[in-house]
């Protein structure tokens, strides 16, 4: 298991323990904070979300060798989303993250936060990250 | 009318619609998304069932029995819209998948009624279907777009409408009855007076507008008006465009085969007039069943009592939001109908209305088909709240009360 694997095991893990919707809300929202904010001038039309309710950007690079995002949205959900993907794929090599299948988004808990509009969101979100991470 | 009187007529139609009573999330459902879709009385749930299990057929040139019960319940329904519309013949009523579908029929099929040296006015507060097929028209024509624009409060300034007709290159002029996203209203009558003094077809999207009272189209004095069934206690998949004569058989057929045709070569194919002529393919059968039904559910309700209702309840719900902090409510402060817009500073409404959606709380987010008028009220996304005659003034009180604790736990979220 990789160690993105490992990490998304843990963030389904401590959503299952979670019993509401505000504790797994919060507790996603929560990955907000450490999130590296993109700043305005990066923000930038090839790395702008398409199809996202919210407006969202998501730059994926390297930090020493390893894959390191740095994001911004103007709804906090979404930064807490990129935020928990971020966690998930900080400093693990590219391969890695393009051999991930993303298996949190089927999880009992996300399918209720996670509406139809901004499944799709979130969808472009992680092939932007997998993107960024192609030509590494 | 009493209170006792007004509250026991109010349980009746709350009674009659099965969905009001069900719950989500643990929570009563308040379901506030009325512009978006209304909700479904069980006499029009019935009338659908009915016709499926006992005249279910495909209608026009059959033979058998079943065929002919289904044509006639079709044509039926076409007199009673025609009716409700206050139109003089049935044949002024085409069956359309919605109004949305019912303006691009038109937008369709008007291209020879436009050229290079004539315009298209659309005013500023259009929901794309009113909005989008008109510019693709110009596009084919070289037909210019003229759009009439909103005042800061989010009403048409009609004197900027007026205006633009004056030179009478206009051709076609298209407004909306009542806005989607503030609930403003249009004196779509002055409108179409003022189109039909400068020459130009007159084209009322009325989408939001059917349930405040009798609409009466001799008294509009419109060429054309559209609506869908499902914003009118119908269901989804049916609307109607309404025609005057002279006008509809201006409208070129855009679709083709099933009854539309009257005559088909290897060469050529003769359209049927209208209102069959543009109408392709089979029927929503069913749902035109159900319009009728839902025409027949309003009238009997009391259109003059849904109205005045949905003026009062729309009123009081701009009046109790008017006291939550951090929001602005848009549009104009009196006189709107149907919806209220708010914007929530410096908080995604998407974020808001999850957690109000927890709160049992149905509302919509986002553009709300109206890019355009969203810009010019200086938003990209807001939340709407749009009451219909079957929600009650403790809805709208638990709403406005629950977007204060649904703003606060957001405004927590962004803190951390």
């Amino acid at each position: 298991m990789s160690v993105v694997e490992e990490r998304e095991q843990e963030l389904m893990g401590n959503l299952t323990l979670l019993d509401d919707w505000f504790s797994q809300h919060e507790y996603l929202v929560s990955f907000a904070r450490d999130l590296d904010v993109l700043p305005e001038a990066d923000k930038q039309d090839c790395c702008k979300v398409a199809g996202c309710v919210s407006n969202a950007w998501v730059r994926t690079g390297l930090r020493d060798g390893g894959v390191h995002i740095r994001a911004d949205s103007d709804s906090v959900v979404i930064r807490g989303i990129i935020g928990a993907i971020s966690a998930m794929v900080e400093g693990a090599t590219p391969q890695q993250v393009l051999a991930w299948e993303p298996r949190f988004l089927a999880h009992p808990a996300l399918k209720e936060h996670v509406s139809a509009d901004r499944k799709n969101g979130i969808g472009e979100i992680l092939r932007l990250v997998k993107q960024g991470c192609a030509h590494r | 009318m009493t209170t006792e009187a007004l509250d026991a007529r109010l349980q009746q139609v709350r009674t009659a619609i099965p969905i009001l009573g069900t719950e989500v999330h643990g929570q009563p459902l308040v379901y506030l998304d009325n512009a978006a879709t209304t909700q479904v009385p069980e006499c029009v749930i019935q009338a659908m069932g009915d016709h499926l299990r006992t005249s279910n057929a495909n209608v026009h040139r059959g033979t058998h029995a079943l065929s002919i019960e289904a044509t006639e319940r079709m044509e039926k329904a076409r007199a009673s819209v025609a009716r409700f519309l206050g139109a003089a013949n049935p044949e002024e009523v085409v069956f359309a998948a919605g109004a949305t579908d019912a303006l691009n029929l038109l937008s369709s099929g008007l291209q020879g009624a436009v050229g290079p040296k004539d315009a298209v006015l659309v005013t500023q507060m259009e929901h794309h279907s009113n909005l989008s097929g008109w510019q693709a028209l110009c596009a084919r024509t070289g037909a210019e777009l003229r759009v009439a624009p909103v005042d800061g409060e989010g009403s048409l300034d009609l004197k900027a409408f007026a205006e633009l007709l004056d030179d009478k290159h206009v051709r076609i002029a298209a407004f909306a009855h009542a806005s989607n996203v503030t609930g403003a209203l249009n004196p779509i009558e002055e409108l179409c007076s003022l189109a039909r003094g400068a020459g130009a077809l007159s084209v009322v999207d009325a989408s939001q507008a059917m349930r405040q009272g009798t609409l009466d189209v001799t008294r509009i004095g419109c060429d054309f008006l559209a609506f869908s069934g499902h914003k009118m206690c119908g269901p989804t998949g049916i609307g109607v465009l309404y025609g005057r004569p002279e006008a509809l058989e201006r409208v070129a057929p855009s679709r083709f085969g099933g009854g539309m045709v009257s005559s088909v070569t290897l060469e050529r194919t003769e359209a049927a007039p209208a209102p069959h002529g543009l109408e392709a393919g089979t029927p929503n059968i069913m749902g035109i069943v159900g319009l009728e039904a839902a025409v027949g559910y309003l009238e009997e309700t009391g259109l003059g009592w849904v109205g005045e209702r949905e003026r009062h309840l729309t009123a009081r719900l701009r009046q109790l939001l008017d006291g939550v902090d951090g929001i602005e409510l848009l549009g104009p402060p009196e006189g709107t109908v149907g919806a209220v817009a708010v914007a929530c500073r410096g908080l995604h409404p998407h974020d808001v209305a999850s957690v109000l959606d927890r709160f049992g709380v149905a509302v919509r987010t986002g553009h709300h088909c109206a890019q355009p008028y969203l810009r010019a009220l200086g938003h990209e996304s807001v939340l709407r709240l749009s009451p219909a005659f079957y929600n009650t003034e403790g809805e709208l009180a638990f709403a406005a009360e629950s977007l204060e604790r649904a703003l606060s736990v957001v405004e927590g979220w962004e803190a951390r």
